[in-house]
C-alpha cells in the first residue's frame, strides 16, 4: 500500500498480513504515518496503489465490519450526548438510512457498556467525563458495530497508568473474544506484556512481530532514528 | 395603543387581520428555526447563515417586482448560494470564510442594484432588510407553512445522520454515510429557513432566529432533541411577545422579536452558572489532556 499527500508518499510500500484475535500496536514517531496507516485502511484517506481485505474479501465500509476509536480531537465536545447516545450511534452504519435504533440496538448498546465498565455512567454527558472515561466510552461505541476489526488512534495516551491499564485489558479480552485490534501509541513506557505483536512502522514497516523482537536497540534505531526513546526500564533504554 | 384588561390586551390585536397573520408566520419560523438553528450553533454556522440570508436578497428583490411570493425567490437563490459555497471551498483554492465573504457582499449589492430601479425604493427595501410583519399575505402564510413542514420532515427523516455529521464526522464517513452531501443538504436547509423568516424579521435581523434560541437552550438543557424542543418554545414564546410589545409600544415588529430574544438569551446566560461552570470545567480537562500528550 502507498499513501501520499502531495507528491510525498506518506506511507510507501506498507504490506503486512494480521491474524484473527490479535492486539497489535503500531509504534513509530510522530509523522512515522501511524494515523495515516489506519484512515487508509478506512478507505477515509484513498491509497495511490494498494488494497486492504479482510477474511479474504476487500474492506467494505458500509456495515461496520471495521470500526474506529478515533483521537479525540475528532469529535465535537460541544454537541450535548448522553454516554448511551454515543454508544447508540454504533448502531447507525448496521440501520442504514431511515431506520430508527429499536429496543435490539439499546440493548446491544447497553451490552457494549458493561463489556467497557461503563454502564453506570449510561446517563452522564459525555463532555463531562475524564479522557479515560471517554476512550472507554468511544471503544463501547465501535464494540456495537459488531466489528471483526477494531482499529483505535492513540487510545492509551493522554491519561493516567491505571486507566491505561484498564483500557489495554479490555483490548486484551476482546482479542481473546476473536476481533482484531490494531492500535497507534507513541508511549512505550506502557505495559507492553497485552500486546500479540508490535508493528514499527516509519513509512514503511521497520518490523513486526512478538513484542520481545520488536523491543530490540536495532529495530528502535531504525523506527526512531536519534530520537530518545524511553522504555519501562527492564527493557531497553537507548539514546 | 393601550387596553384594560389582561383579556382585551391580549384580544385586540387579534381583532387586525395583519397581527392574526403575522403571529401565525412568527409561530411557524419560530418553531423551523429552532429546530435548524440547533444544529447551525452545534456546527458554529452562524456567519454562514448570516451570509446566506444576505445571499438570497437578489432572489427576494426579483420576486418583489414581479410580484411572487418573496420565500420562493429567495429560496431559489439561497440554495444556489449554499450550494455555491460548497463548490467553491471543495476547489481548495479559497478558505470557507473568504468565500463566503466574497459571495454574500457580491449578491448582496445585485440585490440593492436591483431594487433602486424602483422609484422611492427605500421604503420597500427597509422591509425588506428588517422585516415588515405587517405585510405578510395568506400566500405567504401557505408558503411559509408548506417550506416549513418540508423541511421538518427533512430533518425527521434523517435525523440520526444529521446528528452524526454534526457530533463526529469521521465516524459519518467510516460508516460510509455521504459527509459533504450532508453538510450541503444542512446548508440548503439554512438557506430556506432563513428565507422564509426574512418577512418577520428582515434579513440582518434573521440569524438571531435562528441561532438565539438555541443558543439560550443549550445553557439549559444537555440532551440535543431538549434543545431543538426549548428552543421552540422559546422561539415562539419570544416572538409573540415581541409582537405583541412592537404592537402596543408602536416600534418595529423584527426589531422587537429580536431584542426579546436576547433578553432570553442574557436571563439564561444568568440563571445558568451551575450549567455553565461544568461546562467550563469540562473544556478545561480537555484542554489539559491534549495539551499532557
Amino acid at each position: 500500500m502507498r499513501v501520499s499527500y502531495g507528491a510525498q508518499p506518506v506511507l510507501d510500500d506498507v504490506s503486512f498480513t494480521l491474524s484473527r484475535g490479535q492486539l497489535v500496536g503500531i509504534i513509530g514517531p510522530n509523522g512515522a504515518g501511524k494515523t495515516t496507516m489506519l484512515k487508509a485502511i478506512l478507505g477515509l484517506i484513498p491509497a495511490e496503489a494498494g488494497a486492504v481485505a479482510a477474511g479474504g474479501q476487500p474492506i467494505a465500509r458500509r456495515g461496520g465490519h471495521v470500526a474506529y476509536v478515533p483521537q479525540r480531537d475528532a469529535i465535537n465536545w460541544r454537541f450535548p450526548a448522553s454516554v448511551a447516545d454515543v454508544v447508540l450511534m454504533g448502531r447507525y452504519g448496521r440501520l442504514g438510512w431511515l431506520k430508527r435504533p429499536g429496543a435490539a440496538d439499546r440493548a446491544i448498546a447497553r451490552h457494549c457498556l458493561e463489556q467497557v465498565g461503563m454502564d453506570a455512567f449510561a446517563a452522564r454527558p459525555i463532555a463531562a467525563l475524564s479522557g479515560g472515561q471517554q476512550q472507554r466510552v468511544f471503544l463501547a461505541r465501535a464494540l456495537a458495530q459488531e466489528p471483526e476489526v477494531l482499529l483505535l488512534d492513540e487510545p492509551i495516551s493522554g491519561v493516567d497508568a491505571p486507566t491505561q491499564e484498564s483500557i489495554l485489558a479490555i483490548l486484551n479480552d476482546l482479542a481473546n473474544q476473536g476481533k482484531t485490534l490494531l492500535l497507534t501509541t507513541h508511549d512505550l513506557r506502557c505495559n507492553m506484556e497485552h500486546f500479540d505483536a508490535l508493528l514499527a512502522l516509519n513509512r514503511r514497516v521497520i518490523a513486526l512481530g512478538p513484542v520481545d523482537q520488536v523491543l530490540t536497540p536495532d529495530v528502535l534505531t531504525r523506527t526512531y532514528g536519534t530520537q530518545v526513546v524511553l522504555a519501562d526500564g527492564t527493557r531497553v533504554a537507548l539514546t | 395603543m393601550t387596553c384594560d384588561t389582561l383579556w382585551s390586551c391580549l384580544a385586540t390585536p387579534l381583532s387586525f387581520g395583519f397581527m392574526q397573520r403575522g403571529l401565525a408566520a412568527a409561530v411557524m419560523i419560530a418553531i423551523v428555526c429552532a429546530v435548524i438553528g440547533a444544529f447551525v450553533v452545534m456546527q458554529e454556522l452562524a456567519f454562514i447563515g448570516d451570509a446566506l440570508a444576505h445571499a438570497s436578497f437578489p432572489g427576494v428583490v426579483i420576486a418583489f417586482l414581479l410580484k411572487f411570493p418573496l420565500e420562493l425567490g429567495g429560496a431559489v437563490v439561497g440554495i444556489l448560494t449554499a450550494l455555491g459555497i460548497g463548490v467553491l471551498t471543495r476547489r481548495g483554492k479559497l478558505s470557507q470564510d473568504t468565500a463566503i465573504g466574497v459571495l454574500f457582499a457580491g449578491t448582496f449589492a445585485l440585490g440593492v442594484a436591483l431594487l433602486s430601479t424602483v422609484k422611492n425604493y427605500t421604503k420597500d427595501l427597509f422591509g425588506l432588510l428588517l422585516g415588515d410583519v405587517l405585510a405578510i399575505q395568506t400566500s405567504d402564510l401557505l408558503v411559509i407553512a408548506v417550506m416549513g413542514a418540508a423541511m421538518l420532515a427533512i430533518v425527521f427523516a434523517i435525523y440520526k445522520e444529521l446528528v452524526l455529521v454534526t457530533f463526529d464526522p469521521v465516524q459519518a464517513e467510516v460508516i460510509g454515510l455521504p459527509v459533504s452531501w450532508l453538510h450541503e443538504l444542512l446548508l440548503a436547509l439554512m438557506a430556506v429557513t432563513i428565507v422564509i423568516s426574512i418577512q418577520t424579521v428582515g434579513i440582518v435581523l434573521v440569524v438571531a432566529m435562528l441561532v438565539t434560541p438555541a443558543a439560550t437552550a443549550t445553557l439549559l438543557v444537555r440532551r440535543f432533541p431538549l434543545v431543538m424542543l426549548v428552543g421552540a418554545i422559546q422561539g415562539v414564546v419570544g416572538t409573540i411577545t415581541g409582537l405583541y410589545l412592537s404592537f402596543y409600544l408602536n416600534i418595529a415588529s423584527g426589531a422587537t422579536i429580536v431584542l426579546v430574544l436576547t433578553s432570553m438569551f442574557v436571563l439564561a446566560l444568568i440563571f445558568s452558572p451551575q450549567l455553565g461552570s461544568r461546562h467550563h470545567k469540562a473544556s478545561h480537562t480537555a484542554a489539559r489532556e491534549s495539551t499532557s500528550r
